[in-house]
């Protein structure tokens, strides 16, 4: 019934918006591209000169500026970080789409830019609160720990927060890390890390660009409750074969890029050859990590063939091992095998239309060996097909439909704590349809409203529940300058990990869809936030949250019998003030952010704060373009600390060694640590300053890239954990200096 | 350029000199905590029951504290429809040392052998007047299946390649576990009977050999192959080139059940740490209301497997029948 209301309402919708103009109009839509590859710039700015009005482009390089007064000439200029601005004169004609395509040329000295791109848009009633925009350019100018990579510049955002050096995993606004969803060009990616966690899986010279939601996302996006973070991967170099190789302490990549007929190809590789690196990151604990990724991409363009149209074929594929020689360690591998193709369109009317078929498929594998660790086999199988439309009308609003259709299937593998052994995966069924539309017409004044519904059918059920996930946010400009903004919206997430929250380093993370007996989990959220152009060079941005979750998957702590459920539903509860500063004035850029925030979560009738809740959060960023090919930035990061369970004492345990030999005569002590009230206590403050200094070397045949960077410039001694066994205090990275090379060809 | 570049990573480097850590005290108050640890054996008539006491370390060591922890002066009772008896308070020299020395504190009982198929409760009250309790279930005794348990070795069908053993019948609704083990009873020259035992399989890595054991497991069946027994007999004499030092006398197959409760602690217990991963909190299971720690029970079986004569002068050892005998 509530399903048949929300499609009577989309339609009733489209069917309003669609005004008839009585004067003769028309539309200008383009494409902004990198001159030298090709390759789309995305969140560009245009400016339609005689209207001092624009719009900016999307996540494709593609912009659209309807109901514009046909039969004469505007004037279009193109600009984008980094790259000279270009002046186009367009004649538009009565009742029909104009298709330009602007072609930018970098500017001779590269400015690199570490705040986020699209900030000055000229569409400011763009309803985005909580969303980030990321060019990789924004990445490489950061300090690097070890190499570019893209989880660890995410974590110096407002809002998101880590539990310190040693993984990559990332906490936004008080969720935990398994309620972030990964995109990869649509795909979702299940285990998008190496290396123990320590790095990101997907190589950044493979991005185009990036967006990452904090919150408040919009209709089309769903299946988990706290951020999204949507990777688009290039199309490859239109214009001529380039290359790329880059070396670090930890990996070599090789990237390959260059035209085919009608289109462009890219392959990518990494593969690591060395662990000295991880070393210190693990306390000189010596871990055989072994890892490669592959990723291409085949994109087609082709005029005379479905006109309109463009395909590409994307793959990506990691694999990360842990190889013990020794027959008692245990061994790890963690595989992702993805596979994607697309179809996008874009028609003589202002539709743009994307439909896609992708596989995902994670294997994390612990393999026991003859050690005592108990094994562990997750598989996730996800199947999915997706079509996504965008309608502009000729008032600026835009109508989006869609609906994502997923298979997914989990095996999960475990051998419990009595020996048994069994398969508690299953697979289930959903089907997403979502429409959205959004006021785009005022100037100061936008308006996202949006109903995601989710049809599920889980742990093999016929039966499909209906989920509704309504989703509104808004920006409100009441004066020059000022910008309001705001979101609301329910959100679910029917699939989680199985993970103890006690592990501060886990290999293998295993996925499984919610069981049978616990509800999926349910999101409620707000968000409010206000950008202040204090002056042209000076922006504030202050965003406040509320997020209530039910049904959070935690793991059983009771869990002794095999009778005992694994999972358990919990409730989070998580709010919180972002403030944002960022000072732009070449050749000096700064960035600071501040966070002050509050996270809980509820297990069994007790409330605790979960370890990543930090109170203050500082960031600052700054970067300076010293001329002649040289740059630096420095960034400094402060978290008050972090929650922890402080010690009660000890006791000694009984540790029957040999179930035949007389207890008491043999009675072997396992000293174990009596504990306070959960995560009462709190870890001393977490600092760290990281530095880099770059010099690029522009040769005829060749750009060579250098970077030095140190971490932990002043060897701040942050607190890891203490050791059970000796009582050492055990801190985490130390001061580390690193250095990459990178030649393009 | 040139001087800016070098004063500015000169500037970086020596702020590496301002390292800084801060005190910080992850203690709370003592919590106290009482363990009971009491597990009855079906095979002797000696049970024993320990009660220990939560304590600080010093400097976060919990090896600070070399005084066993042992709570003195309890009383402590063990009941069942039959009986009731009373705990005495003793000590002993531990077979093997830890940080609190050689000598172990607890509480005894000296003329008891439980009945597995009985219900058994225990309580202790301590000095400062805390109660501990438990109970626990019937547990099944071990019963060889006579049929299916290899009475002779070598076997006389020469294509079996493996001799097995079963004991209690299989009831799918149990989760009750067992661990089993084969040894090679033997002597040297004259010094008293030693056990060696047999693997299930053995492994080769860096040119050294060691052998795999039967964990727990619900299975009430196992097989040992033919050739691994063969092995075990050599390395049984390994370093002696005079085998004629040896003498056999047979092997001797044992099985040991947990309770249920009992079980369930010791799964909760056991090393089974990953080596990369890192965990910081520990549940582990314990039955004792008002305390922690495990009440539990263990039933025994014992089957002996002849070795012929011949098969053990094959391997230059004396023969002897004496031990090689069923005794049930």
């Amino acid at each position: 019934m509530r399903l048949k209301s929300f499609l009577t309402i989309s339609i009733i919708l489209l069917f309003l918006s669609h005004q008839a103009s009585a004067q003769e109009r028309g539309t200008i839509r383009g494409l902004v591209t990198d001159s030298t590859s090709g390759e789309a710039l995305v969140y560009g700015n245009v400016l339609l000169k005689e209207l001092s009005t624009g719009a900016s482009t999307d996540a494709r390089g593609y912009f659209i500026i309807p109901s514009l007064e046909a039969r004469r000439e505007y004037t279009i200029i193109a600009s984008y970080v980094g790259f000279n601005s270009k002046s186009i004169t367009v004649y538009v004609q009565p009742d029909k789409i104009t298709q330009i395509d602007i072609e930018l040329v970098p500017t001779s000295v590269q400015l690199q830019s570490i705040e986020m791109i699209g900030q000055r848009i000229v569409e400011s009633n763009e309803t985005d609160i909580g969303l980030q925009r990321l060019a990789i350019k924004d990445l490489e100018a950061l300090p690097k720990s070890v190499e570019t990579d893209l989880f660890r510049s995410l974590q110096n955002l407002p809002g998101v927060s880590t539990t310190g050096d040693v993984s990559a995993r990332y906490y936004v606004r008080g969720g935990a890390s398994n309620e972030n969803l990964v995109l990869l060009d649509g795909i979702p990616i299940y285990s998008p890390f190496h290396a123990l966690g320590l790095f990101s899986a997907i190589d950044p010279d493979i991005i185009n660009s990036i967006e990452f939601y904090r919150g408040g996302f919009p209709a089309q996006f769903g299946g988990r409750l706290s951020s999204i973070l949507n990777v688009l991967s290039k199309k490859g170099n239109q214009n001529r074969l380039s290359g790329k190789v880059n070396t670090s302490f930890l990996s070599g990549k090789l990237l390959i890029e260059g035209p085919i007929p009608d289109g462009a190809f890219y392959l990518s590789g990494r593969k690591s050859y060395s662990n000295d690196i991880l070393k210190k990151f693990l306390n000189e604990r010596n871990v055989p990590a072994d890892f490669y990724d592959l990723s291409f991409k085949l994109y087609y363009n082709n005029p005379d063939f479905l006109k309109g149209g463009s395909f590409s074929i994307h793959g990506f594929f990691s694999d990360d091992k842990i190889s013990n020689e020794s027959s008692k360690i245990e061994d790890y591998r963690l595989k992702n095998n993805v596979f994607g193709f697309k179809w996008f369109y874009v028609g003589d009317v202002p539709l743009f239309m994307e439909l896609g078929f992708n596989v995902s498929v994670f294997q994390g594998d612990l393999i026991p060996k003859f050690s005592k660790v108990l094994q562990r086999n997750n598989k996730v199988t996800d199947l999915g097909l997706t079509a996504d439309l965008t309608y502009m009308f000729d008032s600026k609003d835009e109508l989006g439909f869609g609906f994502h259709i997923k298979e997914v299937k989990t095996s999960l593998f475990l051998e419990n704590a009595q020996g048994y052994s069994g398969d508690i995966g299953t697979s289930g069924t959903n089907i997403s349809i979502y429409s959205k539309y959004k006021v785009m017409r005022f100037e100061n004044f936008g308006l996202d409203a949006g109903l995601r519904v989710g049809l599920t059918s889980m742990n093999g059920s016929e039966k499909f529940t209906e989920r509704f996930e309504p989703r509104v946010s808004f920006t409100i400009i009441p004066m020059n300058g000022v910008t309001l903004k705001g979101a609301w919206g329910i959100y679910r997430q029917e699939m989680t990990t199985v993970l103890s929250e006690n592990e501060v380093i886990s290999i293998v993370e295993p996925w499984i869809i919610y069981p049978s007996y616990l509800k999926p989990a349910r999101s409620i959220q707000y968000s409010l936030g206000a950008i202040l152009n204090l002056s042209r060079v000076l922006d504030l941005s202050i965003e406040s949250y509320y997020k209530k979750s039910t049904n959070v998957a935690i793991l059983n702590p009771e869990k002794y019998l095999p009778t005992d459920h694994d999972l358990i539903g919990g409730t989070s509860l998580s709010y919180g003030n972002e403030f944002s500063l960022n000072y732009i004035n070449e050749p000096f850029k700064l960035s600071t952010s501040y966070t002050l925030a509050w996270a809980y979560r509820e297990k069994l009738g007790k409330r605790y704060y979960p370890n990543y809740d930090s109170r203050h959060n500082f960031k600052i960023s700054g970067e300076i373009d010293l001329g002649k090919g040289w740059s630096t930035s420095i960034v400094l990061k402060y978290n008050s600390g972090v929650p922890f369970t402080k010690l009660a004492g000890f006791t000694d345990q009984l540790f029957m060694n040999d179930l035949f030999n007389e207890w008491f005569q043999d009675y072997m002590i396992k000293t174990i640590r009596i504990l306070d009230i959960t995560n009462l206590g709190r870890l001393p403050d977490y600092h760290r300053m990281d530095f880099t200094l770059s010099k690029t070397f522009d040769f005829d045949f060749a750009k060579v890239n250098l970077d030095f960077s140190i971490m932990n410039v002043y060897n701040r001694e942050n607190l890891f954990y203490y050791s059970l066994a000796t009582g050492e205090r055990v801190n985490m990275l130390p001061f580390l200096p690193t250095a990459t090379i990178r030649v393009e060809l | 350029m040139k001087k800016r570049i070098n004063l500015l990573l000169l500037v970086v480097i020596s702020l590496n000199f301002i390292s800084c850590e801060e005190d910080f005290n992850p203690y709370a108050e003592l919590k106290d905590e009482y363990h009971l640890y009491c597990i009855l054996r079906d095979d002797t008539n000696f049970q024993t029951a320990k009660i220990i006491r939560s304590y600080a370390g010093e400097n976060l060591s919990p090896d600070s504290l070399t005084e066993e922890p042992f709570v003195e002066r309890a009383r402590i009772w063990i009941r069942s429809e039959e009986e009731q008896l009373v705990f005495k308070e003793g000590f002993a020299e531990r077979n093997n040392e830890n940080k609190y020395g050689n000598t172990s504190h607890y509480y005894y009982l000296d003329n008891f052998r439980p009945n597995p198929n009985l219900t058994y409760e225990i309580e202790a009250v301590l000095p400062n007047g805390l109660r501990l309790t438990s109970s626990i279930e019937p547990t099944p005794a071990v019963q060889f299946m006579w049929v299916n348990s290899q009475k002779i070795f070598p076997p006389a069908d020469l294509t079996q390649t493996a001799i097995s053993y079963q004991w209690n019948q299989s009831n799918i609704d149990d989760d009750f576990q067992y661990i089993a083990r084969l040894n090679i009873i033997y002597s040297k020259e004259n010094s008293p009977k030693e056990y060696f035992p047999v693997p299930f399989i053995y492994m080769m890595e860096n040119d050294s050999t060691y052998g795999i054991y039967r964990t727990l497991s619900p299975d009430n069946f196992i097989s040992f192959r033919n050739v691994i027994i063969n092995e075990a007999m050599e390395k049984l004499s390994e370093s002696e080139p005079l085998k004629n030092k040896f003498t056999v006398y047979g092997m001797e197959f044992e099985v040991c059940v947990l309770n249920r409760s009992l079980n369930n602690y010791y799964q909760s217990t056991i090393l089974r740490g990953e080596t990369i991963s890192l965990v910081l909190n520990e549940n582990y299971y314990t039955n004792i209301e008002n305390g922690k720690g495990i009440f539990g029970l263990q039933a025994f079986g014992t089957f002996k497997t002849i070795l012929t004569q011949s098969y053990v002068n094959s391997f230059g050892y004396n023969y002897s029948s004496t031990g090689g005998d069923n005794e049930r």
